[in-house]
């Protein structure tokens, strides 16, 4: 008798319970929503001035991953309800509100998951390349062709052609452009940053080749450069991922000495696409980094540190890769807990022929992409040129705008890098001329505070460590970046393939776990030549024809 | 049997628990079909494309498969086994203790750990392991040299294991306490009018009084052992000791997440449910055959 009623209430409970579940994915209701906003404003015919504002007020929502914490806002503005979003109203009609927004990149994109899986989406978003495949094939976004020749600003279109055809392509499926892709400037590069402090103390010169480099590491090892008395420094550290472009401690500078690259797809001679770990020169490279990991130049922990950069804060060590930035960040610490310590950046080591080597890094990461119920495509490309406009300061109505508030230029709708491909060199220029100059009068804001800081640091050395860092950033380490000091290896291919997304995880394994033994000494060096065998067989060989296929369209 | 109006209202007790086992189990239950397609994100579950068992045929052609679940199996096994008899042990010796207030302070400082995430303590644990760090230190006191146990394959297992002892056995401990004062006292004073001394109250009296607790536990932790802790190893383990510390949940991780492969981390993770309800069935089976035991 009881059992009958508890199994009639379970079986109830649960039919009622599956009707709940599949009832919200059926229909979505929010398409008839879209339509209410929709009615309104149609924008000129014809060629379209991409500033040109609408004439009836339109509204764009996103969804957007912005901190709302120490945003520097004043009097009550919100990240979704400030001067910029104001600005952008005033300029063009256009109302942008927040669909949702989330604090961290990671609660972002998990909430996009969440939103791709349930089809309920923004007007507009920034996505991931893989995000962008999958939207493209689910038909869920915008065919922004048009509305990329005819309302996109000729300055985005500049920032654009700097990088040729190489951003704009990845986004362009079947002859369509997809979304506004990012474009991630240059120069992001390792160089070499040595304590010339140290340097000095043991009377050596700046190495330019790799001997000399590793000679000076073998120093810094041995010969107890802080002067502590303990044997307790090394010559540089590195991180178990052994390289990679915007990372600091790689080995990439070494690397490039050796004509090694780790991980990027290149052409050999015969011009076919070639993976370059696998390539004979990786095999000299890991062999004499074997020889400096057995001679205890290189931290003897590298591969279980979870972070390299406790060795520089500890200046456990006198050498460190890294790119231009690391001025802001690992090396403050340094300073802060040894104001003796005086980095210095250097475009070494060079090869036989005198070259820095380096490679391209990908000029794109994230893509903005509009949903393909949203019925004015076109408020996106002139939020986004707006946006551009008067984060730049090129408008004298956004000249004013939070000024020396130190408000940050994510707050404006969309988080999309977009300038030339050597900015940051371009950058340095134009603070070098006006230093140089002694006069600081055409330089915009930005670049005002740099050079304020310039000066600062020029006549009180390391008292202010942000001084410092701007200091040695835009005018040390910027220099080193000049395209006529490198020689770049260029890609083929950036991205994935087919059997990437099946293979990748299993291949990328086996390397890093390979290369990382040979150089610990737990495999014989000959250990690399089978790897390249079992790796051409696990998938290699698939992977790069089909990399030799995509990069040959 | 008593009349209905008696049992409603343990029905409405129960009604909370059963509407969250409606919506975290039973209703992704049908997200299953994700082990069974080329799982697009941004379609419709029922407008993917079906391709059968392709999923797990994929798993199991993966060249470390066999490596990967080796290590699982080793590792959580280890877990397992250690992480009833040290807690087990523990309750039993600090039930034995006369003084209250010593008794508290120990079950509270070994319970502790507990609440610690991995994020924090691998930290710590990394810190602990390193070349200078305090265990080479002692070592090297002996005249040993420093091992990174961190990177070599013979020490990964023992410090993951040991490690997710000392976190979780002040835990399991509170447990088999509580059983513990279950048992009747009067039983106790009846064995020593016997004349039963300690070991003797311990193996007659203690050890049966905590038997069902016990079989219960290791019955449940039984549905465990594919999982080894995901994210004790994924904050501890490197490249190195991949031989030797990659159990299925961090290859998964790399494989399914980073990858954005839906459809192969479902069937992975479809196939370790199946494992595990076929272990508990089993050893469900087992305590009934040889303890008497059941829990329903």
């Amino acid at each position: 008798m009881k059992m009958k009623w508890i199994t009639t209430c379970l079986a109830a409970l649960t039919l009622f319970a599956t009707a709940c579940g599949n009832s919200d994915s059926g229909q979505s209701p929010d398409t008839n929503q879209k339509k209410e906003t929709e009615a309104a404003g149609k924008p000129d015919s014809g060629k379209e001035d991409p500033y040109g504002k609408f004439d009836e007020p339109i509204t764009l929502s996103l969804g957007k991953s912005i901190s709302t914490k120490n945003t520097n806002l004043p009097n009550g503005d919100t990240v979704d309800n400030n001067e910029f979003y104001r600005y952008i109203e005033k300029k063009l009609n256009v109302k942008v509100t927040h669909a949702w927004q989330t604090e961290t990149q990671d609660a972002y994109q998990q909430k996009l998951s969440v939103s791709i899986a349930s089809q309920d989406l923004p007007d507009a978003f920034i996505v991931n390349e893989k995000q962008l495949k999958q939207l493209v094939e689910a038909d869920l976004i915008a065919d922004l062709t048009d509305v990329y020749d005819k309302s996109v600003s000729p300055l985005i279109k500049e920032y654009y052609s700097s990088f040729d055809d190489r951003v704009l392509k990845r986004a362009t499926f079947d002859g369509k452009l997809m979304a506004f892709p990012s474009t991630e400037i240059g120069g992001q590069h390792s160089m070499t940053w040595i304590r010339q402090d140290w340097l000095d103390k043991l009377g050596l010169q700046p190495p330019k080749t790799l001997d000399e480099l590793f000679a000076v590491a073998k120093a810094f090892t041995e010969k107890d450069p802080d002067g502590n008395g303990k044997n307790d420094t090394y010559g540089f550290t590195g991180i178990p991922t052994l390289a990679g472009w915007n990372t600091v401690s790689g080995f990439d500078p070494i690397f490039g000495a050796l004509h090694a690259y780790k991980g990027q797809w290149l052409k050999d001679q015969a011009g076919n696409a070639v993976y370059s770990s696998t390539l004979p020169e990786m095999k000299t490279a890991l062999a004499k980094l074997h020889e400096l990991y057995t001679a205890g130049i290189i931290d003897k922990e590298f591969p279980v540190r979870k972070d390299s950069n406790e060795l520089v804060a500890a200046n456990k060590v006198g050498i460190v890769f890294g790119p231009w930035w690391i001025p802001y960040w690992p090396l403050p610490d340094s300073v802060k807990n040894d104001p003796k310590a005086e980095w210095k950046p250097f475009t070494a080591p060079l090869d036989a022929e005198g070259k820095f080597n380096t490679y391209d890094q990908n000029p794109t990461g994230s893509f903005l992409v509009v949903n393909k119920d949203y019925a004015h495509p076109e408020a996106v490309a002139k939020v986004l040129n707006v946006s551009v406009q008067g984060n730049r300061k090129l408008d004298p109505d956004s000249k004013d705008i939070y000024k020396g508030l130190n408000v940050s230029w994510t707050i404006w709708p969309f988080n999309l890098q977009l300038d030339y491909e050597d900015a940051a060199y371009r950058s340095h220029l134009e603070l070098k001329k006006a230093w140089d100059a002694k006069d600081p009068s055409n330089l915009n804001d930005e670049f005002k505070m740099w050079y304020e800081n310039v000066k600062e640091n020029t006549d009180n050395p390391k008292k202010d460590l942000a001084a410092w860092s701007d200091a040695m950033a835009r005018m040390d380490g910027s220099a080193e970046i000049d395209p006529s000091k490198l020689t770049i290896i260029r890609n083929v291919f950036f991205g994935q393939t087919k059997t990437m997304e099946l293979k990748w995880a299993i291949l990328e394994k086996m390397e890093n776990e390979t290369f990382l033994r040979i150089i610990l000494g737990e495999e014989p060096i000959d250990k690399f030549d089978s790897f390249v065998q079992e790796w051409k067989k696990l998938g290699g060989d698939q992977i790069t024809k089909e990399v030799e296929e995509t990069s040959k369209k | 049997m008593k009349d209905k109006k008696t049992l409603f209202h343990y029905h409405l007790m129960l009604s909370p628990g059963i509407l969250l086992l409606l919506i975290f189990s039973i209703i992704p239950m049908f997200g299953i079909a994700m082990a069974f397609q080329n799982v697009i994100p941004g379609k419709k579950i029922w407008k993917q494309e079906w391709i059968g068992w392709d999923n797990f045929t994929f798993m199991l052609q993966i060249p470390d498969i066999k490596q990967v679940v080796i290590n699982t199996v080793v590792i959580a096994t280890m877990k397992i086994t250690l992480g009833i008899i040290i807690p087990v042990t523990f309750a039993l010796l600090l039930h034995e203790v006369r003084t209250r207030w010593f008794k508290r302070t120990v079950q509270t400082i070994v319970y502790l750990p507990h609440f610690m995430s991995w994020v924090i303590l691998a930290g710590i644990m990394v810190n602990i392991f390193s070349l200078d760090g305090i265990v080479n230190q002692l070592a090297g006191l002996f005249g040993v040299e420093p091992v990174m146990f961190l990177a070599s394959n013979t020490w990964f297992r023992h410090i993951v294991v040991w490690s997710d002892v000392w976190k979780e056995f002040g835990f399991g401990t509170i447990v088999y306490l509580a059983a513990l004062t279950g048992i009747n006292p009067s039983l106790y004073e009846a064995a020593e009018i016997d004349g039963a001394n300690r070991l003797h109250k311990l193996r007659y009296i203690t050890l049966p009084g905590i038997m069902p607790t016990i079989i219960l536990l290791t019955t449940l932790s039984l549905g465990n052992v594919l999982n080894a802790g995901f994210d004790q190893i994924f904050n501890l383990y490197n490249p190195l000791v991949y031989s030797s510390g990659d159990v299925i949940d961090t290859y998964v991780y790399r494989l399914g997440l980073v990858q954005m492969q839906y459809g192969l981390a479902t069937a992975v993770g479809l196939l370790k449910s199946v494992v595990a309800i076929v272990l508990i069935a089993i050893s469900y089976r087992l305590a009934y055959t040889f303890a008497n035991y059941r829990i329903f």
